[in-house]
């Protein structure tokens, strides 16, 4: 699509091309990942059936962390570069992360809730999970709260370079908080019966993550773009 | 345990739900930014260098 | 030499924004009055029983300092915003760095002040007598503070310049304390009732890393977020 008269664009726009089609095969392998490792897994000893919720609660952790790896990355890469589709990227990144994020949390809970009897226990990595969760919340409200793209992008990449360095000491901390007053942390243990059921749910979380952030990067490109356009328009096409 | 089973159905719905719904959202914004690139690059914007 | 400008710049930022604070009537007794208020009112939230709030005193007190501290930040931003003097502030040649530091360093002066009177209201009304260990928690006081100074600084020099900043600022900053405020809790905690575990030591030692990394890491980007 090569529309007329169309200001600079650092890179070309991002077409549709074949993703569509990769979010189809995304959405069909997370069913069979889904039902291939419900059916496969035996009830644990201890967990029951419960165990099967770390089927989705640990592939949505590990995506959520992996969301905020790139939002790191290009953070860093606007920081370094200035470019403005690196930007997009980090954001496009952190609203699919920031949603993975309240679902990792909500599924936290569930599975707490049976086994310790409470809905909320300030386990170390779940509450570690809530601080990250209001990170991207900040994060998200400060690009909402800015108009011009370019003070945006440099401001939003500053919080998450620095946010993405306090996940660590975060988890450290709180970590340290919980045996220090020698609390039990939650256990970690994976029995290899489970560990196909893992990592396939894992793959399944990763493609529905690469497809929502590129198409969710479509969108803001778009967005940016028409926006170029309006105020090329306004300006009287100078 | 036998009531854990209900836990685990509400996980996996709980799943399908955030994700269908995010997808949708992510697909309405797409929508809604084609579109609006569409009409504004049928402006008349005059020469651009 | 620049090393010597640089910091006669800082100086010079440091000693015109406590001059500014000072000259403005309300302004820091009111921060500090907002701390006293808050810290009564978690004497009502987690009293009167005397232990609870011997045991509450660390934490409410980092929190009242905290919450008081926040309208500090922004304010540090204040003048400039109003007389628009923040640009021909970044025309002047020289290094960025240096009004973050000049600006980190009269916050320091204005938090730690307000620190001190909050601790010493907070020792009377959550009956905490003076510890053996406190030239330690003086220490810790002075940790704590440069953390939350330096990262609330950073932030207030974005936040102040949005639409929302009496949200924003809290928002972005709350999470980024967690550490701070968790050691600079625990540790004090540890000190005024009696450090059984011998924790204050541990607790000490993130502070002083927190503190490092982010005094660097925000030095480092606040070129990036002052311009424009």
């Amino acid at each position: 699509m090569i529309p007329p008269a169309v200001p600079h664009h650092e890179t070309p726009l991002p077409v549709a091309g074949r993703w569509p089609l990769f979010g189809a095969f995304a959405l069909v392998f997370l069913i069979f990942a889904q039902v291939s490792s419900v059916l496969v897994s035996p009830p644990d000893r201890d967990m029951g059936h419960l165990q099967k919720i770390m089927y989705v609660h640990v592939p949505a952790a590990w995506t959520t962390f992996l969301a905020f790896f790139v939002v790191l990355v290009f953070s860093l890469l606007v920081l370094w570069k200035g470019r403005e589709t690196h930007d997009l990227i980090a954001a496009s990144a952190a609203e699919v992360g920031a949603m993975f994020n309240a679902l990792t949390l909500a599924l936290g809970m569930i599975w707490g809730r049976p086994t310790w009897g409470v809905w909320w226990t300030w386990d170390a990595r779940l509450t570690s999970t809530l601080v990250l969760f209001l990170i991207f919340v900040g994060y998200l409200s400060l690009r909402a709260f800015i108009e011009e793209p370019e003070r945006r992008a440099r401001w939003s990449a500053a919080v998450g370079v620095l946010g993405a360095i306090n996940v660590p000491i975060v988890y450290m901390s709180v970590k340290w908080w919980r045996t220090l007053h020698q609390l039990q942390s939650s256990p970690s243990t994976v029995d290899p019966a489970y560990v196909y059921g893992l990592r396939v749910n894992a793959f399944a979380f990763l493609f529905v993550l690469i497809y929502l952030v590129r198409r969710r990067y479509e969108a803001a490109r778009l967005a940016r773009a028409a926006e170029q356009l309006n105020d090329v328009a306004a300006l009287g096409g100078r | 345990m036998a009531s854990s089973i209900n836990f685990v159905i509400a996980a996996y719905a709980l799943t399908w739900v955030c994700l269908v719904a995010y997808a949708t959202y992510v697909h309405r914004t797409l929508r809604r930014a084609r579109d609006e690139y569409q009409r504004a690059s049928r402006q008349p914007a005059g020469e651009a260098r | 030499m620049a090393w010597r400008d640089d910091w006669r710049r800082v100086r010079a930022i440091a000693w015109k924004d406590l001059t500014t604070e000072r000259r403005s009537k309300a302004g820091f007794n009111s921060v500090v009055a907002l701390g006293v208020t808050i810290l009564v009112l978690f004497g009502f939230a987690l009293g009167p029983d005397a232990a609870a709030l011997r045991h509450a005193a660390a934490g409410a007190l980092w929190l009242a300092v905290l919450f008081a501290g926040v309208l500090a930040f922004n304010r540090s931003y204040q003048v400039e915003l109003d007389t628009g003097a923040l640009d021909p502030l970044l025309l002047y040649p020289g290094a960025r760095w240096t009004i973050f530091t000049g600006k980190l360093l009269a916050n320091l002066v204005l938090v730690g002040l307000l620190l001190a009177i909050v601790v010493v209201v907070g020792l009377v009304l959550f009956q905490v007598s003076v510890p053996a260990a406190w030239p330690s928690l003086l220490g810790v006081l002075a940790l704590g503070a440069i953390g939350l100074v330096a990262l609330g600084t950073f932030y207030g020099a974005m936040a102040s310049r949005t639409r929302a900043r009496e949200v924003l600022l809290p928002l972005l900053l709350f999470p980024m304390l967690v550490p701070v405020m968790l050691a600079a809790m625990q540790a004090s905690r540890a000190l005024l009732v009696g450090d059984v575990m011998q924790e204050a030591g541990a607790w000490t030692r993130l502070l002083l890393a927190y503190d490092l990394i982010f005094l660097s890491a925000t030095h480092l980007a606040f070129a990036q977020i002052i311009e424009g």
